[in-house]
């Protein structure tokens, strides 16, 4: 039998036996109705038992590289790209350091509070955050406004967070990446049309995502590109550690978020 | 009292599908593209601080061929860059700022005359021009 074809086998056969052990059904308030044909099982079942394998890695790390569509002024899409490392002790640890085309940041969170310094600047910002990585989650999604792609893969409940509210989910299929065989998914929710590429059958993981905005202007894209998984990470506690830099100043969070757009003009003003 | 508390918790469970999807695209902002101008009341950010490479290039260019057509080495022409605007948005310092600490809760870069106050948009940081404090 050829090596695709069994190893197709191999991981569709997993994730289904994988499936009963994971499926949520006290998730009652998600409007999703898995059962319509909208929602193919393998596809739904990959997501839960990639979403059981992070949540059973209490150290872990990967590293991922987002890139990002923005508009230009004169409409075109212009593409940035961001490098994060990310390093995660469940429940109350996280580090994230990116270096990107437009910010270089470390962002620490060490169970109480979540510190934010960019690399470039002497300065550091600290905000209070709760006691878990998903509270801490919800506080830089809510508060930050910090919207990165990667914020439902590091909570403890990534299936959840990437099913509810699913229009569709179904199996392309799958590719060859080098040796690999990747498992091609598609989603759609009311938002948001988007893929996801798992490896597996043994460690079911993202290795690639692609977002289509499709009700923001201009449907811009985000791609992600997972790489460098590990998850048994021996991580020292000083990586959670923010220690101020000689010189750096701290300045409120407050003081730093952008402030509000001057009123739109009526008739005769720019769109 | 009771009926209250009920309302608090069911809104709140009702709430929670709303967090609970693939994460959002964040701050919509614009960069600047030629002389095109962005919505009116849009984050526009101007990523050509400086001569950058395109001045450089530029001078290079001119410098080249002034030498050529006159057969001398010619310095190329200084690149003049124009003071940016009150709110312009600019990714990175110019280079060469003295920081003005504790100003408004946060601190301020005075680069040569030109006052920067550094901003998030979502995760990255820009520098935002202000008028001298």
């Amino acid at each position: 039998m050829p090596r695709s074809v069994s190893s197709h086998i191999a991981l569709s056969a997993a994730l289904l036996l994988a499936g009963p052990l994971l499926l949520p059904a006290q998730n009652t308030p998600v409007k999703t109705n898995v059962n319509s044909t909208n929602f193919d099982p393998v596809a739904m079942h990959a997501l839960k038992s990639m979403s059981a394998q992070l949540q059973r890695a209490t150290s872990f790390s990967f590293k991922a590289r987002i890139m990002r569509e923005e508009p230009g002024t004169n409409g075109q899409m212009l593409d940035f790209f961001h490098d994060v490392t990310v390093q995660v002790q469940r429940p109350d640890k996280m580090r994230l350091q990116v270096i990107s085309d437009t910010s270089d940041l470390t962002l620490w969170y060490d169970g109480k509070n979540v510190m934010v310094m960019p690399i470039s600047a002497r300065i550091y910002t600290i905000l209070p955050s709760a006691a878990t990585l998903d509270g801490a989650i919800e506080m830089m999604r809510d508060k930050m406004d910090v919207h990165t792609p990667l914020l439902p893969f590091l909570s403890s409940d990534a299936d959840q967070r990437l099913s509810d509210g699913l229009e569709s989910a179904n199996e392309i299929g799958f590719i060859n990446v080098g040796n690999e065989q990747w498992l091609h998914l598609a989603f759609t929710e009311a938002d948001a049309n988007w893929q996801l590429w798992l490896t597996g059958p043994h460690q079911v993981l993202p290795r690639r995502m692609s977002i289509i905005y499709k009700n923001v202007e201009g449907q811009p894209r985000v791609n992600v590109e997972f790489t460098d998984w590990n998850l048994n990470a021996e991580i020292p506690n000083s990586a959670f550690t923010f220690v101020k830099p000689e010189g750096a100043s701290e300045v409120s969070w407050n003081a730093l978020r952008p402030k509000p757009a001057p009123a739109q003009k009526k008739a005769g003003g720019e769109r | 009292m009771k009926t209250k508390l009920i309302a608090i918790v069911l809104s709140a469970a009702l709430a929670l599908p709303l967090l609970a999807r693939v994460e959002g695209y964040g701050p919509r902002r614009f960069t600047q593209v030629g002389h095109a101008r962005g919505p009116h009341g849009a984050v526009v950010i101007n990523r050509r601080v400086g001569p950058g490479w395109g001045g450089a290039l530029a001078a290079g260019i001119l410098g080249a061929a002034a030498g050529f057509a006159i057969g001398n080495a010619v310095a190329p022409p200084p690149v003049v860059v124009a003071a940016p605007m009150v709110g312009t948005m600019v990714p990175v310092l110019p280079g060469a700022c003295v920081t003005v600490p504790s100003y408004n809760g946060s601190v301020v870069y005075n680069c040569g005359g030109i006052y920067y106050q550094p901003v998030y948009q979502g995760a990255s940081l820009m520098y935002e021009v202000i008028p001298a404090p």
